[in-house]
């Protein structure tokens, strides 16, 4: 595999890596509370959810896509997992109810966009009010509690001294990059972001190759459904809201362009992490929420500044190539 | 043979080859698509209830398509060009904050014109970084979306703003001639609509950028003014409904607005304004504003609770996109 | 060239922000306690008028107090990420109204584990170790202000019923209390149950649609304040003010207004500043080694024509001394 074709412009080191070491240092030697290391597994297990859905959505963005659908899903199956776990069905059958759940709403709308021809952000905004509907009006609008105890430790618990949803992450993430590296699937799909019709002509499926990444993107939204759910120790029907954006934002950040063709799932957890560490930051400084909003809404903005001025030059590079 | 007949009538007699009066069948059909909608949601809703055929009821309705009208006439604009704009809900909240704050203490014309700049700046700011930084509309126009809103929750610190005078009430509340005022506002936005859409140079261009962006540079027609203005005016137009909210709740709080535009988005596409830009027509749009009205309707008088509405309207969305897909369009794909 | 030097300002200015503004935050370092308030959203006044009470207390015993909202409505992971945070920011103590009392639980379970004390007040919390709880019981009061109106109507008519956001306990408990009391009265008819989000806009829209459905209503009861302001003008628009009564909940100056005005029939004082400045005060004296009770009663009132003058001297005179 020649793996030139991948990094064709951009340096070895992501520099995005270097803003977030430059950031870890400055708040580390500014605020005492920020360097425990209660305070790094604080930053890692609120992170981990948004991490799996960023994940999603970076394959999405790399065809050239949006799924807005993502945080509904998320509390839809996390909602469906409660449901099934206060039922006493087994652990395994419950996670497969919230597994399947994301599973399914990424597969209809990879089907709508595929196979119906309707642009992404619409069919996944519609797609994204119909789940949130069913969370809110199949239950009447309650959250569903008194989940088994045992549950609670799938996001409180430890393997050795990494948390469990970091664990999971890292799952997610060593498949999907194995995934991306194979020529069936990975190469299509940086192949069909770049050129649609092209990647068409070359054989390449493109319409099953969709409904497979939508697909994806809904059953990564699960997974983090069900972390969510046993992080609250219930099912919230409207928790997820906003981390569909939030993982654009991430994505972005972390310097995968939105036109899609090109995007690493590696730097898109550096996003993760820095929106994360942004966060946390802020917070213990004592600034009030609607400053985050509005420091992440402005973070929007001068990382797709950043990231815009990255590809023009690559894409600069492409065509003095060509 | 039913069919062939009826469109050699409709075509007069033209003649046609067999899959042409198909297709233009077709097309007839799925154009008015939208009409048999509504008049199966009227049937729908006068067997349910008889107090749906009473005339206050008729009004409520026509009152409510016309503010949710004017609202997408503007998120309209937006789309025509091939873009999007999220961000018109939370700007039609601070509008209507800061317009409150500045009638209570300056008077109704100041209220009303500090409102209007708003609506001005916002969609300026998010026109601007649109096109000169060349990002997706939807990205910027959810940044902003998030900052106006933090902006008007600051602003207001939890305080709702209570009682404006009989004047600036006329606005959301008065009737003329027992015909509410939101009406003939809605009415005046769509002359003034049609006028720019099909009779100016500006309305031409609005649809070449959507249509074939490239086409259009190379035309000579200058885009940047052109997306600049639309989104200008549909900053302007949220504005503008933040001050006829406020005049009829009597009121102002921080979370006014909220979710606005997907109701205006799910108006603007199922009345007929394709997603991808550059089809589409306001008269479209008044039939989806009309269309979504009822359907909320038809669920409250169904005694179903709201919380299903998203529901509904998100396969409204989808339904509406995916015959919108079916329709030929020129220029192919 | 260009595009590097713009990239290289933008990030050099965000880390001088950052710079400038930890440098500044560092200077403050009294020993004081330090006290945290989380509270359910920030559009409603219930809320702010809590955040006045609460700061007032603080500032009478010299303790320094931030304010936590989650920037969407009643989130409670939000919440829950407040108190994960606080707690390594090594709060002494944090004074919470949950937003879901289930899903609070797991991050007063991490307060609990770090010796942070923990004070509920106005909705309880289902679990973890509460220092305390001040309040009253939601439940009850709404089924004694819905038992109060529904005397008035003599025991019997046609009522409608404006509940809270779905998914949060104060909407469930306020919908528990109103139901219970209208089970006592088995000629009342509830003709219709809606949500109204607890906003004023929402109250307005919810109740001109049920003044479409039904020709004859006769009371309006609301799970709170500003949706009953919401439903009296639209009751207002189509004149039909006569018809029917409206109450309240929370006691917010403009409901105090709208009583004074002979609009809106009663409402509850809930006392939010006492609510909150009690809680803070408890909180203190606990952190100085005094016993407190585990639950504090505040006295609620019903207010209606005839003592609302009153009241609206007692309680907003109090926050206009300011």
């Amino acid at each position: 595999m020649n793996k030139n074709l991948l990094n064709i412009s951009l340096p070895n080191i992501p520099e995005i890596l270097y803003v977030l070491i430059f950031l870890l240092i400055i708040l580390g030697i500014f605020i005492p509370e920020f360097r425990t290391i209660g305070n790094i597994l604080n930053i890692a297990q609120q992170g981990a959810v948004l991490a799996i859905i960023a994940l999603g959505s970076c394959i999405i963005t790399i065809i050239g896509g949006i799924d807005l659908s993502l945080g509904a899903v998320l509390s839809l199956a996390g909602m469906f997992t409660a449901l099934l776990l206060k039922e006493n069905f087994n652990l395994i059958i419950s996670l497969m109810g919230g597994i399947g759940c994301g599973l399914i709403c990424g597969l209809i709308t990879g089907i709508i966009i595929a196979y119906g021809n309707v642009p992404s952000f619409v069919a996944t905004l519609g797609m994204m009010s119909m789940a949130r509907g069913i969370s809110l009006g199949l239950f009447d609008g309650a959250t569903i509690s008194g989940l088994p105890k045992y549950f609670r430790n799938f996001a409180n618990g430890y393997i050795g001294v990494i948390p469990i949803p970091i664990v999971i992450v890292l799952i997610c993430y060593v498949i999907l990059e194995y995934l991306m590296k194979r020529e069936k699937f990975g190469i299509y799909i940086y192949a069909l972001g770049g050129n649609q019709n092209a990647a068409r002509c070359c054989g390449i499926n493109s319409k099953i190759l969709t409904m497979i990444v939508y697909t994806i993107g809904g059953l990564l939204a699960g997974i983090a459904g069900i972390i969510m759910v046993s992080r609250l120790n219930c099912g919230h029907p409207t928790v997820g809201i906003g981390y569909e954006f939030e993982a654009i934002v991430a994505v972005v950040v972390g310097g995968t362009p939105l036109e899609g063709g090109w995007g690493s799932l590696g730097r898109t957890l550096i996003g993760v992490i820095i929106i994360g560490v942004l966060k946390n930051g802020l917070m213990l400084l004592g600034y009030p929420s609607y400053w985050q909003m509005a420091i992440i809404g402005v973070g929007v903005v001068l990382a797709l500044i950043m990231a815009n001025m990255a590809f023009i030059k690559s894409k600069e590079y492409i065509n003095l190539q060509t | 043979m039913m069919l062939n007949y009826i469109s050699k009538k409709l075509f007069n007699n033209k003649f046609l080859l067999q899959e042409e009066y198909y297709k233009k069948l077709k097309f007839l059909i799925l154009k008015l698509f939208p009409i048999f909608i509504i008049i199966n949601l009227l049937i729908i809703l006068a067997i349910i209830s008889p107090e749906f055929l009473s005339f206050t009821n008729f009004i409520n309705i026509i009152r409510q398509t016309s503010l949710l009208f004017v609202l997408s006439a503007g998120m309209s604009l937006v789309i025509l060009t091939g873009g999007i704009d999220l961000s018109m809900g939370s700007v039609l909240g601070l509008a209507g904050c800061i317009g409150a704050t500045l009638i209570k203490s300056y008077g109704n014309l100041i209220g009303i014109m500090g409102a209007m700049m708003i609506g001005l700046l916002f969609g300026a700011i998010n026109g601007s970084i649109i096109f000169y930084l060349k990002l997706p509309s939807f990205l910027v126009t959810y940044g902003t979306l998030q900052i106006v809103r933090g902006l008007a929750i600051a602003y207001m610190g939890g305080n709702v703003i209570w009682g404006f005078n009989q004047k600036f009430r006329f606005l959301g509340a008065g009737t003329f001639f027992t015909i509410p005022i939101p009406i003939i506002t809605g009415f005046i936005i769509f002359l003034l609509f049609y006028l720019i859409l099909y009779y100016t140079s500006f309305g031409r261009k609005v649809y070449i950028v959507g249509n074939n962006i490239s086409a259009a540079i190379h035309s000579g027609i200058n885009i940047g003014k052109t997306i600049l203005s639309v989104y200008i005016i549909a900053g302007s137009i949220a504005a503008f409904c933040g001050l006829i909210y406020i005049s009829r709740l009597n009121s102002a709080e921080a979370g006014l607005g909220a979710m606005f535009e997907l109701d205006a988005i799910a108006a603007a596409v199922v009345g007929g304004i394709s997603i991808k830009g550059g089809s589409g027509g306001i008269f479209g749009t008044v039939v989806g504003a009309l269309i979504i009205t009822l359907i909320k309707n038809v669920l409250n008088l169904l005694g179903i609770s709201s919380l299903w509405q998203p529901f509904v309207i998100g396969i409204s969305i989808v339904i509406a996109v995916l015959i919108d897909q079916l329709i030929p369009k020129k220029g192919g794909v | 060239m260009f595009n590097i030097n713009l990239k290289k300002i933008i990030i050099l200015s965000l880390l001088i922000i950052i710079f400038v503004n930890l440098s500044v935050l560092n200077l403050f370092a009294e020993k004081q306690y330090n006290l945290a308030l989380i509270m359910p959203d920030m559009v409603n006044p219930f809320w702010m008028y809590m955040k006045q009470g609460a700061e007032k207390a603080a500032e009478k015993y010299n303790a320094k107090l931030d304010v936590f909202c989650p920037l969407k409505p009643y989130n409670v992971e939000e919440q829950v990420r407040f108190m994960e945070d606080l707690v390594q920011k090594k709060i002494d103590g944090i004074v919470l109204v949950p937003a879901d009392s289930a899903g609070v639980v797991p991050g007063v379970e991490k307060a609990n584990e770090a010796k942070v004390p923990v004070i509920t007040t106005d909705t309880q919390s289902f679990g973890g170790d509460i220092i305390s709880h001040i309040g009253y019981d939601n439940v009850i009061s709404m089924y004694t202000v819905t038992k109060y109106v529904l005397e008035k109507l003599g025991g019997k008519g046609n009522i409608v019923l404006l509940e809270g956001t779905p998914g949060t306990q104060t909407g469930a408990d306020r919908k528990k209390g109103m139901d219970m009391a209208v089970a006592e009265f088995p000629q009342i008819k509830v003709l219709a149950s809606q949500n109204g989000d607890f906003i004023r806009s929402s109250g307005m829209a919810v109740m001109e649609n049920l003044l479409q459905r039904f020709k004859k209503i006769d009371a309006v009861i609301c799970a709170n304040d500003e949706m009953a302001l919401g439903a009296i003008e639209a009751i207002a628009a189509v004149k039909r003010e006569k018809e029917m009564i409206v109450s309240g909940y929370d006691g917010n100056q403009d409901a105090y207004m709208s009583i004074a005005q002979g609009r809106m029939y009663v409402t509850l004082d809930l006392n939010p500043w006492a609510l909150a400045g009690e809680a803070v005060e408890a909180i203190i004296k606990y952190l100085n080694g005094e016993n407190i009770p585990k639950e504090i009663q505040v006295d609620l009132a019903l207010v209606n024509g005839d003592n609302v003058r009153e009241y609206l001297l007692k309680r907003f005179g109090y926050s206009l001394m300011q």
